[in-house]
């Protein structure tokens, strides 16, 4: 019955939470997964939907903040809202700063939990969706010659052809072979397109 | 001088409690026969040997007594001393808290004489009350003769009671309140020569000297007993931010339930199992936060600290002065290095010192370690930018270690065998809680610096 287009997981060490918040998510439609431990949660397998974490910030063992940590090592960032009964600024200022969604001081409002919950499953299919066209971008560099990728750099840093071939030393007529093959290679539409590939992946020119 | 009577009665006057002065225990006369017939110079050294040993035997009485015995010891003195004597009344009175009255605290006398009056309130006998305030010494050995003419209600005493002879010495206490040692005679006119005023004298000091112990230790024992009161409350502060989060996990869940049952009943069709389970669950964990409140209630004790305008520097000497016994047997000396022209700070009193106790405490025992040379604590009191006072209390120990320094201050937190690691805690909630604020400074073998500063009381002076 419930759409599995996405999950919410749930961790909290309080029993009453973890009957409580996931009645409110399915009420909302939402499909949810409980753990009462951070190490029950990392013990598990994530699921490939668009996803986040509902956290408890105060638990035994390892708390909210440093399963936030452990899991930013992550390629894919898996959105965070925390909840917790001690709400200190200091903490919820590290806490977003450190990327999460939200920062709820129990006991917090249904809407208020639910509007977090869609921004964070938003931010999580914008996530996937820029990792699989990371993956992509990357994929095509790899196609890349040495000597088309050097001039792939210098393209979009916005230099002409005769600028580069003077820089690389060869003719403008060569420069101009390479870039066609890395356009092409790239599957650009335009120089926009390069740039913002380029920009994805982090290629930058050498310094002059 | 043969004693007048066999047997006489000797009362003690509790100070707070005039019942006491009907409480008259009855002494069996020992039988002291004081004259000798014989040769004149021999009467007079053998005199002078007994009234010696026993100056020497009240004196000795009163080493290393027990607190509760010292009152008994004053009074069985007085009464020792009245009946070699000859003398038919004697007492030991002290000042009152305002200097005013004075009030009887132990008192001999012989039987067929009137008791005496358990207070001398003020203006009662003026001019005898300011000559005892001023320190003089009075003897009388004819009255009512003697009394000067300006000395009107003396001399109407004197008649009244049928007074023959007074002989007062007044003696100063360390605590601000003096006292005074009368001895008076009915019966027969008597002289008070005066190497029998200056033994008397010393006496009396004796006297005092063990009541201003008493009391020093009594006032002690109060602050502790405030103390241990405080150090509970400073525990419910530590657990109530504990008490907090158990009450507030079943409410949060409590509110969830709530919210998606209304969802649930909202949508439609509602899944009346899961709606029924959303109750059952909203009633469990109400009952789970009322629990929490039951115990909390039994755990919570009235306290209502009084913050007023006060000298910080009496805080500190008064705090020092009650701990002397102890700083003499760690072999600890203070050094107080005081402000004098300092305003006062607002503050609660006995939160206030027991701050400075906590710090002078910790400090000796920061310096216990037997192969330390100098044991010494320095107080300090000054000004700290123009609206607060700062006090810091330096020891001679051998420091805190760096990685120790953040955490000294954190309940529970402690690097003695024996300490719980509150009375930092307690401290420092204390100073933030009067508006200050508390920090702890430390060179690897120059000691640990303990400073806090305390708001002055300007604006509502």
């Amino acid at each position: 019955m419930m759409p599995d287009t996405s999950l919410v997981y749930v961790v909290d060490d309080d029993p009453s939470m973890l009957r409580a918040l996931p009645r409110l998510l399915h009420s909302a439609g939402l499909r949810c997964q409980v753990f009462s431990s951070a190490v029950a949660f990392l013990e598990h397998d994530l699921c490939d939907l668009p996803s986040c974490l509902v956290l408890d910030v105060l638990m035994p063992d390892i708390d909210g903040l440093e399963l936030q940590r452990r899991l930013s090592q992550q390629p894919l960032p898996l959105p965070i809202i925390f909840i917790t009964g001690h709400g200190d600024i200091p903490m919820s200022v590290r806490a977003i700063k450190a990327g999460a969604i939200d920062f709820l001081p129990k006991p917090f409002d249904d809407e208020e939990l639910l509007s977090a919950v869609g921004r964070a499953l938003e931010q999580s299919a914008l996530d996937r969706a820029r990792h699989l066209d990371e993956s992509l971008i990357r994929e095509r560099v790899e196609l890349l010659s040495p000597r088309e990728r050097e001039v792939f750099a210098h393209v979009v840093s916005g230099k002409l052809n005769k600028q580069i071939g003077r820089r690389l030393g060869v003719t403008e007529k060569t420069i101009k072979v390479h870039r066609a093959q890395v356009v092409r290679k790239m599957q650009a539409g335009s120089l926009a397109d390069l740039v913002r590939m380029a920009e994805r992946v982090g290629i930058t020119a050498p310094p002059t | 001088m043969r004693s007048p009577a066999r047997q006489r009665n000797s009362c003690s006057l509790a100070r707070t409690s005039t019942e006491a002065a009907q409480e008259c225990e009855r002494v069996e006369d020992t039988g002291d026969d004081m004259a000798i017939e014989g040769c004149p110079l021999a009467d007079v050294l053998e005199e002078r040997f007994r009234f010696e040993r026993l100056l020497f035997d009240v004196s000795a009485s009163f080493v290393n007594l027990p607190l509760q015995e010292i009152d008994g010891q004053i009074q069985r003195s007085l009464q020792r001393l009245g009946r070699y004597l000859g003398i038919d009344r004697s007492s030991l009175a002290q000042f009152s808290e305002d200097k005013r009255d004075m009030v009887v605290t132990h008192c001999y006398v012989a039987s067929g004489i009137l008791p005496f009056p358990p207070v001398i309130v003020d203006g009662q006998l003026p001019w005898y009350s300011e000559q005892i305030r001023r320190g003089e010494v009075l003897r009388f050995s004819r009255l009512p003769e003697d009394v000067p003419a300006e000395a009107v209600a003396e001399r109407e005493y004197c008649i009244r009671e049928g007074l023959k002879s007074n002989l007062a010495i007044p003696l100063k206490t360390g605590t601000g309140r003096n006292c005074v040692l009368t001895f008076a005679t009915f019966r027969n006119h008597r002289t008070w020569p005066d190497d029998l005023v200056q033994r008397l004298q010393l006496i009396g000091q004796i006297f005092t000297t063990s009541l201003a112990r008493k009391q020093t230790e009594e006032r002690m024992w109060q602050l502790r007993d405030q103390q241990a009161r405080m150090a509970r409350v400073a525990l419910i502060g530590e657990l109530a931010a504990a008490i907090a989060h158990e009450i507030n996990q079943p409410l949060c869940a409590t509110v969830s339930n709530a919210q998606a049952g209304q969802r649930m009943l909202s949508a439609g069709q509602p899944d009346l199992v899961e709606l029924r389970a959303t109750l059952e669950d909203i009633a469990a964990d109400s009952r789970r936060a009322s629990a929490v409140v039951a115990r909390l209630r039994g755990m919570l004790q009235k306290t209502n600290p009084q913050p007023e305008p006060l000298q910080i520097n009496e805080a500190v000497e008064e705090m020092v002065a009650l701990i002397s016994t102890q700083l003499n047997h760690s072999g600890v000396t203070v050094s107080l290095n005081l402000r004098r022209d300092l305003p006062r700070v607002l503050g609660d009193r006995v939160q206030v010192q027991q701050v400075v106790l906590n710090l002078a405490l910790n400090a000796i025992d920061a310096m216990s370690h037997p192969q330390l040379d100098l044991r010494n604590i320095t107080i300090q009191s000054d000004l700290h930018g123009d609206d607060k006072v700062i006090v810091s209390v330096h020891d001679s120990g051998p420091g805190i270690d760096q990685e120790h320094l953040a955490a000294v201050f954190d309940a529970f937190f402690t690097t003695k065998p024996t300490g719980i690691g509150v009375g930092l805690a307690i401290s420092r909630s204390i100073v933030e809680l009067h508006g200050g604020r508390i920090w702890a400074q430390s060179e690897p073998g120059q000691g640990a610096t303990f400073q806090f500063t305390m708001p002055l009381a300007k604006d509502l002076s």
